[in-house]
């Protein structure tokens, strides 16, 4: 009797678990978020899931008792296109598994919604094969690298331009791969690369430098680079560069052509403007005042001529880097007086008024003379050219290790734009024809010289109120 | 799958009448039917009629036909129908699913 009571006892127990487990089944099913369809062995749909009929668009009681099909799986799952009633149709990923229904052997099938995964996946490959017709049919070299300074991405064109064809580029740190120099052959230290510039200062550097090729030759490069900013931190870097052999060849050239030329203009200028001023002394006999009127404008034609034709000669001496200096201790006060005399008769034309400080005149610089001289002449001709109304204002300062001259004017100022491009050689000021103006190319020659001299020149500037040229050039 | 290469009765040639349910030129489309062309043409040259039928331009027909995912295979002719939805490209499974004889 005992035994007869244990095991109906036990029999209530199992059948119990059974249900409970039946309902937890029917829970995972009930609010599983995949199409769940459960068929007989030859196919024939026994249930469907409410989740089928969003993922169908259909009505789940109408499939009932229909065929499915037996599902047939390669591996673990397989892609189907799921077929949607009045919809787009979409991409469902199918898993099988053999189970029991209603106490027969059935078939339980998942078909989970891929469709946007998908698109996702389809875009990210779109994406990826345009990026690499790009880098592939990109002139100039790209070379991609993450944030530990290793190459991740190398088109053809930056292989090919460094030696390494055959690759091997790809997983390399960037002092492995190549080193750069500057134009005197000397490696540039790794703290002052382009890419430290941009990591630090999250700016784009266009720089002029020497790659070294795999083989050990080397070529001049113009190169670009920019951070790769994810989430606000910088994650990798890009550089573009492209040689720039053949650019530097024809600039060559060019200057050493524009060099000949100049040295050939000089001669029968200097020569026009010396008989013109032998007859404006009366060397030929008297002259009307007509006369002397048409000479005077004659010999400022000169005086033009002859100073772009020098001013071509020193920008081809820069760029050639065949500038020399003379450096010789001189009183700044007296390569201010020099210069400021140059000046006396436009100024008083204009009407400005022109002060020169007497206040540490004595300051005693070291310095190339004419060539400090012209510079200053040319920052003064540009405060004189765009001055109208008011005064030219110029000091001299004694400052730590320099001396200082300030040019002030009260003219027309400058727009940021003018700024940045200011001391470029390409720059040309103002935007009217004014006479007297040369080729644009005087402050690019002022600031070229005085950094020769191990100076510099900077400047400030506000629209319509005037600007500030400093000039800086270490003492003697 | 029953082989009737050594069944000494004589040999009756079936004709085998299938229709396949695919949607547009999805990978998976074109996969199912370059599969099913090969498995039938190796070993169904002439004993077959396959209809395609693509459920984008022939929506009513997947709707009666209870189409719910392609790929589906049906076996219309000789009785009884079948009919498999999937992956195509494991012979046997599909000669398996469609209860078909391979002749030869």
């Amino acid at each position: 009797m005992k035994k007869l009571t244990n095991k109906a006892n036990q029999h209530k127990i199992d059948l119990q678990a059974l249900e409970e487990s039946e309902a937890r089944f029917r829970g995972i099913v009930l609010w599983s978020p995949d199409a769940i369809i459960v068929t007989d062995t030859k196919g024939k749909i026994e249930y469907m899931n409410p989740a089928a009929e969003g993922v169908f668009n259909r009505k789940v009681e109408s499939f009932i008792g229909k065929d499915f099909g037996l599902p047939l799986i390669d591996d673990e799952s397989t892609e189907i296109d799921i077929f949607r009633s009045g919809k787009e149709p979409g991409v469902g990923d199918m898993r099988v598994m053999e189970t029991e229904w209603l106490h027969k052997k059935a078939h339980l099938i998942m078909i989970r919604d891929i469709t946007e995964r998908k698109k996702a996946e389809e875009e990210l490959n779109e994406a990826k094969a345009k990026d690499e017709a790009i880098l592939g049919c990109m002139v100039d070299g790209m070379i991609e690298m993450d944030q530990d300074w290793r190459i991740v991405t190398v088109n053809k064109a930056a292989e090919n331009f460094l030696g390494w064809e055959d690759g091997g580029l790809i997983g390399k740190s960037w002092q492995d791969a190549l080193l750069v120099q500057d134009d005197k052959g000397r490696i540039i230290a790794l703290d002052r690369l382009p890419i430290q510039t941009v990591l630090v200062a999250r700016e784009i550097e266009a720089t002029d430098r020497y790659f070294i090729r795999k083989n050990g030759t080397r070529f001049p490069v113009a190169v670009t680079a920019s951070p790769v900013i994810l989430g606000g931190v910088i994650a990798g870097l890009i550089i573009i560069f492209r040689d720039i052999t053949k650019e530097k060849e024809i600039n060559r050239m060019k200057n050493e052509f524009i060099s000949l030329v100049s040295h050939q203009l000089k001669t029968p200028i200097a020569e026009m403007k010396g008989y013109i001023e032998n007859m404006l002394e009366g060397v030929t006999g008297d002259l009307t005042i007509r006369q002397r009127q048409y000479f005077n404008e004659m010999l400022e034609v000169c005086a033009r001529a002859y100073r772009l034709i020098s001013d071509l000669l020193s920008i081809s001496m820069i760029e050639r880097g065949a500038l020399l200096v003379n450096m010789l201790p001189i009183k700044l006060g007296e390569i201010v007086d020099l210069s400021v005399k140059n000046f006396l008769g436009t100024i008083k034309k204009k009407d400005l008024v022109l002060s020169v400080s007497e206040k540490d005149k004595d300051v005693i610089v070291l310095a190339d003379k004419d060539k400090t001289i012209e510079a200053l002449n040319n920052v003064i001709d540009n405060a004189v050219k765009f001055t109208d109304k008011g005064s030219i204002v110029i000091e001299i300062s004694g400052k730590t290790g320099y001396g200082v001259v300030e040019v002030k004017d009260t003219g027309r100022g400058m727009s940021r734009e003018v700024l940045n491009n200011l001391f470029k050689k390409e720059t040309v000021l103002g935007g009217e024809p004014i006479a007297g103006k040369g080729a644009g190319i005087g402050l690019y020659i002022a600031k070229s010289f005085i950094q020769q001299q191990k100076g510099d020149i900077s400047v400030t500037s506000i629209l319509d109120k005037g600007s500030t040229f400093i000039f800086k050039i270490p003492k003697a | 799958m029953r082989n009737m290469k050594n069944n000494k009765n004589k040999y009756m040639p079936i004709k085998y009448v299938l229709k396949l349910y695919v949607t547009g030129a999805t990978p998976r489309s074109q996969a199912a039917l370059k599969n099913l062309k090969k498995i039938l043409d190796e070993d169904y040259k002439g004993v077959y009629s396959l209809k395609v039928i693509d459920v984008i331009k022939h929506p009513k027909l997947a709707e009666d036909d209870k189409i719910l995912a392609t790929p589906t295979l049906i076996r219309i002719l000789p009785p009884p129908v079948a009919r498999i939805i999937g992956d195509l490209s494991n012979k046997e499974k599909v000669l398996l699913g469609l209860d078909l004889v391979v002749i030869g």
